[in-house]
């Protein structure tokens, strides 16, 4: 009898997600994707429950953690809490297909690049995702959204050298990623972050040196560049939910650029990181909630206008957000960054399953990610790109090179002021952090190691 | 200008050599290429030192100290609590190599087999990182060092007793330098009050040299990493106050305490510069140019290296050639007149300062984890 009352609320939910799709598929303007399988393969006690006979998303956009609109979400909160009190579990225990889950476990490519000249790069970078096997398959015809990592104003420097040598993604780099994307096949290459500018979305990723005349020069004309500072372009926000629930967050309120996409890359920058010990693919996607949502600068509604950085619902939380459902689980503690922001790295990276990671490890800071935490930063060369299908796997290269134990224990470096978000991500079955489990290609750990001072140590009380 | 015994002679004990000046006092012709590889074990941001003996300590930041002979011989290896970048100091009477790390520890290590003599953490809530290039002073038997504790420190060479601290601002990580008096110069930030240059006598007696006000960006952003240099013959000491993207060059008279002259470039600069033959200040900038001023402050030249910017400051030789290595992994030598280019690439980015052996043979330390070692066929 309780299975067959799940079975019926799954079926519900499923088909909540359909109406959704088709909701948001007959009101925007949506790319077709025929041919692409069902969105989630659910499997409880064993069994396996085939949705593709009962729902048809072939002209569905892809999302990877689930899409849903508001009204949908609320009905699936309603209906994962009662699966949950009859199964005793979570109702989504399964994840996205194979299709758009990144694997468990994969190689992880490092390359030596010692400059930012577009050649150089791209072909070193080419090489890479040439070894990792699969990449050209991943994005042929596919409709790719590139995170950048591009933080909140480009309005600054670090005693004068520039913010793409030192604190965010280099557009060279950018660049010969998207080129090969398009050389593989990709129809579209959007580059996206929440940038604190009103301008239109092409001058206000300039300052940052990433210039949209040039990229489509490179790109055949493919090049986007969305700011998803807001809901932009689009009428409605798309909520995400994070499979099984997330820790802190059990869904995200976004900018539909990050659902209306058949592959999520993450291209981040390699640096230490006070709260997260250190920043790579994964923390890239801190990124993605809205400051129209999620920013600082709101007051008591959501704002369009809206620029802030996420301090206070992320890190501090001492408030939530002004989403338009509550989504946050109160299980953060106030105050407390190291607790909190790898926690919801997790619940992103979960929401967000990102198929390629690419680490632009080139020219970057030591010991902290950013200008605002003053001279304890200091410039460093590296001279390194990663990539990797995984991203934990990945994060996990990243820090290994930079002479850290991606599973180190917490409150040890590089995770001194908090928890080891690579290990949570680990337990949660988003990846591989023990780097003995983890191939490595390219020209190998050893060669690529470059040890960076340690992350700054907050102040014990 | 001394700052122990044997600074008299060509033995760089500490990063810079005498006063920190980076100026090897006889003719240098160098190598085409190395003669020898020093290996370490991990990337290296730290200047080497040498004793007497013509050992040569390599610290790096996987947190190995090293010991060769002149020849490349391995002599001993021990790993440390913590990673290293800033550069060790040597007491070549003493037989001691003195050493600060990431973690916050201070080691004593006997230059003959690198046995511990002593070890103590810093006392701090916090971070107690050290990054600040180390300074032995004899005739106080003190090291000198800062560390992110927001603590100078003088450490009694013996015990590591700490003999007394002062303030060392936001984030210090520049080192100090001494006269051959035993008087320190020193610099660090406040909130509220800039970029401080003062000089801290051998009882402890601190006094405010010179005051830089709150750049724009405010004291958080003023870093202070080059080290101030000496140029005792001349009476004058330099140190460089960063703003928020520029900084200012000062010349300060040692005996009328006070501005010879103030000089600003276009970019800041965080490593410790150099002194030519002639009493040319030699700058390796944030924007990848190695600038002359001559002692009057007038420029000399402007080398441009190619580089996005230059974080090891360069040396001297007594000819006027200058060496400075860049983050690309290239040596370059320039002569006195800012001719020049590069000489040799390694693998990967040069971001510690050359130093060089009493016979003028130059040391070369990348993040590669090599050593370079150029012989200088001037010696003989």
């Amino acid at each position: 009898m309780e299975w067959i009352t799940a079975l019926r609320l799954i079926r519900e939910l499923l088909h909540s997600y359909q109406s959704s799709a088709r909701q948001t598929q007959d009101s925007k303007r949506i790319v077709a994707q025929p041919g692409r399988g069902s969105m989630f393969d659910l499997r409880f006690m064993g069994e396996s429950l085939d949705t593709s006979r009962d729902v048809d998303f072939t002209r569905a956009p892809k999302c990877p953690g689930g899409v849903l609109s508001r009204r949908q979400f609320m009905r699936s909160l309603a209906g994962a809490a009662a699966v949950a009190a009859i199964l005793g579990r979570p109702p989504f225990v399964g994840a996205a297909s194979a299709g758009t889950q990144p694997p468990r476990r994969a190689l992880t490519s490092v390359g030596l690049c010692k400059r930012y000249a577009y050649p150089e790069v791209r072909r070193a970078l080419g090489r890479m995702l040439d070894e990792l096997g699969d990449v050209r398959r991943l994005v042929r015809r596919q409709h790719v959204t590139v995170k950048v990592n591009l933080v909140n104003t480009s309005d600054e420097d670090l005693g004068g050298v520039p913010l793409w040598l030192t604190v965010t993604t280099h557009p060279v780099v950018a660049m010969a990623l998207g080129s090969l994307l398009v050389e593989y096949g990709a129809r579209t290459i959007t580059f996206c972050d929440q940038l604190p500018f009103r301008a239109a979305d092409e001058s206000a990723f300039a300052g940052y040196g990433f210039k949209l005349q040039e990229f489509n020069q490179a790109m055949a004309g493919r090049a986007r560049f969305e700011n998803t500072r807001h809901r932009g372009r689009y009428r409605d926000y798309a909520w995400v939910k994070v499979p099984e629930g997330g820790e802190l967050a059990s869904a995200w309120e976004v900018n539909q650029t990050y659902v209306k996409t058949d592959v999520l890359v993450s291209l981040a920058k390699l640096k230490s990181h006070v709260s997260g010990g250190i920043t790579g693919g994964m923390k890239n996607l801190f990124g993605i909630p809205p400051s129209s949502l999620y920013g600082d600068d709101l007051k008591e509604q959501p704002d369009e206008a809206a620029m802030g950085y996420r301090n206070a619902t992320m890190h501090n939380c001492d408030r939530p957000p002004l989403t338009s459902a509550s989504s946050f689980t109160g299980r953060s503690v106030k105050g407390d960054h190291g607790h909190n922001v790898p926690r919801f790295i997790v619940d992103l990276a979960a929401a967000f399953p990102i198929q390629l990671v690419v680490i632009d490890g080139i020219s970057t800071i030591q010991t902290a990610e950013g200008w605002w935490l003053g001279s304890m930063v200091s410039v460093t060369r590296p001279g390194l790109l990663i990539a990797g299908r995984n991203p934990v796997c990945t994060d996990a290269v990243a820090a290994a090179v930079m002479g850290f134990d991606p599973d180190a224990a917490d409150r040890t470096f590089p995770f001194v002021n908090g928890s080891n978000y690579l290990a949570l991500a680990r337990q949660r079955g988003l990846g591989e952090n023990r780097i003995k489990e983890i191939e490595i290609g390219g020209v190998g750990l050893d060669a690529a190691r470059f040890e960076f001072q340690p992350t700054y140590q907050r102040a014990q009380s | 200008m001394a700052t122990n015994s044997q600074s008299t002679t060509r033995v760089w004990t500490a990063a810079g050599g005498p006063g920190r000046a980076g100026l090897f006092p006889g003719p240098v012709r160098l190598a085409p290429k190395p003669t020898r590889r020093l290996v370490a074990l991990g990337a290296m941001q730290a200047s080497v030192v040498f004793d007497e003996q013509d050992r040569v300590f390599v610290a790096d930041m996987a947190g190995w100290v090293q010991a060769f002979t002149q020849e490349g011989g391995l002599v001993w290896q021990r790993q440390l609590a913590g990673g290293v970048s800033a550069s060790p100091a040597v007491d070549v009477e003493g037989g001691r190599v003195f050493i600060g790390t990431h973690a916050g520890w201070v080691y004593a290590l006997q230059t003959a087999d690198g046995a511990v003599l002593w070890r103590r953490s810093l006392p701090t809530k916090g971070d107690a990182r050290i990054l600040s290039d180390l300074l032995y002073l004899p005739a106080q038997q003190s090291v000198v060092l800062s560390s992110w504790g927001g603590q100078f420190h003088a450490l009694d060479t013996a015990s590591g007793e700490t003999k007394h601290t002062w303030d060392a601002g936001l984030w210090p990580q520049v080192g100090a330098s001494a006269d051959v008096q035993g008087n320190l110069y020193c610099l660090r930030t406040r909130r509220g009050e800039g970029v401080a240059f003062f000089r801290v006598s051998p009882d402890g007696k601190e006094t405010v040299l010179h005051n830089q006000p709150e750049s724009r960006r405010g004291a958080q952003r003023m870093a202070v990493a080059a080290a101030p240099v000496l140029d005792e013959a001349r009476g004058v000491v330099y140190f460089i106050t960063n703003g928020d993207r520029d900084c200012e060059v000062h010349a300060w008279l040692l005996q009328e305490q006070r501005h010879l002259w103030k000089r600003g470039l276009p970019r800041t600069v965080m490593a410790t510069p150099a002194l030519g033959p002639t009493g040319n200040l030699l700058l390796a900038d944030m924007e990848g140019s190695i600038h002359a001023l001559a002692p009057d402050g007038a420029s000399v030249f402007r080398y441009l290296s190619g580089a996005d910017y230059l974080l090891a400051g360069p040396v001297c030789a007594a000819d006027g050639h200058a060496f400075a290595g860049d983050p690309l992994g290239r040596l370059h030598a320039v002569d006195s007149t800012g001719e020049g280019g590069p000489v040799f690439e390694a693998a990967r980015a040069i971001q510690a300062r050359p130093a060089f052996d009493r016979r003028g043979n130059l040391y070369v330390p990348s993040t590669d984890r090599t050593i370079y070692v150029f012989r200088n066929l001037a010696s003989g």
